[in-house]
């Protein structure tokens, strides 16, 4: 081998240093090999196919699926799901920052006890807790029996199978992610910062408004990117409470494969959507970071 | 208490509003546990009889045990697949290089960002090309590629906060880095593997978009099944049966890791006071 190596001392040393090294990056590339795999073979490449059946698969290269998403019908539908994402993703943001702030701030059995119903709450069926709106909204429901009892209605509302049902729904299910996002943000806070203001004359109207909030701004945003994205994607709540009235972008993939069987214009609305969210991570990645998904920020 | 901002009545309406937060949170999903035990086809919160024979149906109506059997198979084996690439992932991102860690990051997140019904129909499309729609292995294999981020996340989130000198001390006193892995990294891990398990197992036992899409004629999972029952007006008490197991099941693994990872906490946080003293 190396000359120099077998009769330097401190030479040997840095060869044994680089050889601990290459060894180390053996091992890293060993470990990652069948998550990577995996990942390739079982969504890369179905993705990969996806877009390659979009543009007319086996029938050359074409964009005839593409033009036929430019029909009114598809357009609205997108507005409608932008639309819905959007006001979603405010009524959590609104609602979720004062619970947030409660849970950072004020520590107590309370609080804790909050913590451990949004993260159980997390883990609940979707599909249960969706069918149980019905049960609660519909005209003979626990919700109408109350404020009919109240005097309050002469005759039941309509509170689910449309879009009032689906905002309930949706917000209801994304609500703790837009909590839970939040939550580390404020409690990294530095409570001093809070403190001087006030002791320099501030108002605590002033206090939050200028140091607080811009504080807590980055788990507002990265909350708000989370929630978006997931209510763009939701299919089972608008697909259940909606009852035809909240259609959305992608009920009507589902559509296009059951019903329709058109597997080229499915695939490229699939493709569509798959590049609205990616662009969605991208930016997610550049404001935010992935890493704080991962818990890097949360120490 | 580190809230200067609100007055003392401040305080106490904001924590009026945090519990009905919480109520509107909690309790819709709890509605269905009285109704699942109510004797008659009803849909009351407050049953006149009780009896369990709900939960009979589900066990004893072919088609509803099948599709239990088949969900819990399924979760199971997905999940175990889930957690063994999952963790090897986690393990490899925190060792790659600060560029690669960044772009493995992304690349091992896009299953939960990219919608399901998009992942469901690459799925389907490249499946029905190859004639596996509708076997328990296909579908398993789909369902891990999507849990795979939820044991990641956890499993990254340990590997971050751990003490790298324990893998340092490990490798100064000989062992290989195989044997580091197993002998200390892994039984770090532990209460984050168990986390991020259950929460793929919740995950692939609740999932129904590419399921319906995957599991042709044959295999019909359990949410599938309950799908099916609340398409056709929800009338079918055995749904609220299923919910309250699914509820139960739930609840108690994210109290049992609650409890666990606050224990494994504390018991570390006092080892290391000894440490120090």
């Amino acid at each position: 081998m190396n000359s120099t190596a077998t009769t330097d001392g401190t030479a040997r040393g840095r060869f044994r240093g680089a050889d601990w090294e290459a060894q180390q990056r053996r091992v890293t590339v060993t470990v990652l090999i069948l998550p990577v795999i995996l990942m390739t073979v079982l969504f890369l490449v179905p993705l990969g196919y996806l877009v390659w059946l979009s543009f007319g698969g086996p029938n050359g290269p074409n964009i005839n699926s593409y033009k036929q998403l430019t029909a009114p019908v598809y357009l609205n539908l997108a507005y409608f799901t932008l639309q819905l994402a959007f006001f979603v993703t405010v009524a959590c943001a609104v609602i979720a920052y004062p619970l947030a702030y409660l849970l950072a701030n004020i520590e107590s059995a309370i609080s804790r006890f909050m913590i451990l119903s949004l993260l159980i709450s997390l883990s609940l069926s979707v599909l249960a807790r969706t069918y149980s709106w019905i049960i609660i909204l519909q005209r003979n429901g626990v919700v109408n029996d109350i404020l009919q009892g109240a005097g309050l209605t002469s005759q039941p509302l309509s509170l689910v199978y449309n879009q009032t049902g689906v905002y309930i729904g949706m917000i209801h299910i994304l609500l703790p992610y837009m909590v839970m996002t939040l939550y580390p943000t404020m409690r990294a806070i530095d409570s001093s910062l809070v403190r001087s203001a006030l002791s320099l004359g501030a108002t605590p109207w002033t206090a939050f408004r200028r140091i607080y909030f811009p504080l807590s701004l980055s788990g507002l945003v990265s909350g708000s990117i989370l929630v978006f994205m997931m209510a763009i994607g939701f299919f089972v709540t608008p697909a259940i409470l909606g009852g035809g009235q909240a259609n959305t972008i992608v009920m009507a993939i589902q559509n296009q494969v059951q019903v329709l069987v058109d597997l080229p214009l499915a695939a490229a609305t699939s493709v569509v959507l798959l590049l609205v969210s990616l662009l969605i991570l991208v930016v997610y990645e550049k404001i935010a970071g992935v890493e704080r998904i991962f818990g890097k920020g949360r120490r | 208490m580190n809230e200067y901002l609100l007055g003392q009545n401040g305080r106490r309406i904001l924590i009026a509003y945090g519990l009905l937060l919480i109520i509107f949170i909690v309790v819709p999903a709890l509605v269905l546990v009285p109704i699942s035990i109510g004797g008659d086809d009803s849909f009351v919160i407050v049953p006149d009889s009780l009896s369990l024979r709900w939960y009979e149906v589900l066990l004893q109506d072919a088609r509803w045990r099948n599709a239990l059997v088949l969900s819990l198979q399924l979760a199971t084996f997905s999940s175990i697949i889930a957690t063994v690439a999952g963790v090897l992932g986690a393990i490899g991102i925190s060792r790659a290089s600060p560029g690669i860690a960044k772009a493995l990051r992304l690349f091992f997140i896009a299953p939960i960002i990219v919608p399901l019904m998009v992942v469901g129909v690459g799925f389907y499309v490249l499946y029905a090309r190859m004639r596996l729609v509708g076997s328990f292995v296909p579908l398993g294999m789909a369902h891990a590629v999507l849990i795979l981020p939820f044991v990641m996340l956890p499993v990254s989130a340990r590997l971050y906060s751990m003490d790298p000198r324990l893998e340092w001390a490990a490798a100064s006193l000989g062992a290989g880095p195989y044997r580091t892995m197993f002998k200390v990294t892994l039984p770090l891990l532990m209460p984050a593997i168990l986390a991020g398990f259950a929460f793929a197992f919740i995950f692939s036992f609740d999932e129904v978009v590419v399921a319906q899409f995957l599991s042709g004629p044959r295999l019909e999972t359990l949410p599938r099944r309950m799908w099916e029952g609340i398409q056709m007006g929800g009338l079918e008490k055995t749904i609220t049966a299923v919910s309250t197991v699914q509820l139960i099941l739930a609840a108690l693994a994210m109290l049992l890791i609650t409890i666990w990872q606050r224990r494994a906490a504390s018991r570390g946080a006092a080892s290391r006071r000894q440490n120090d003293s």
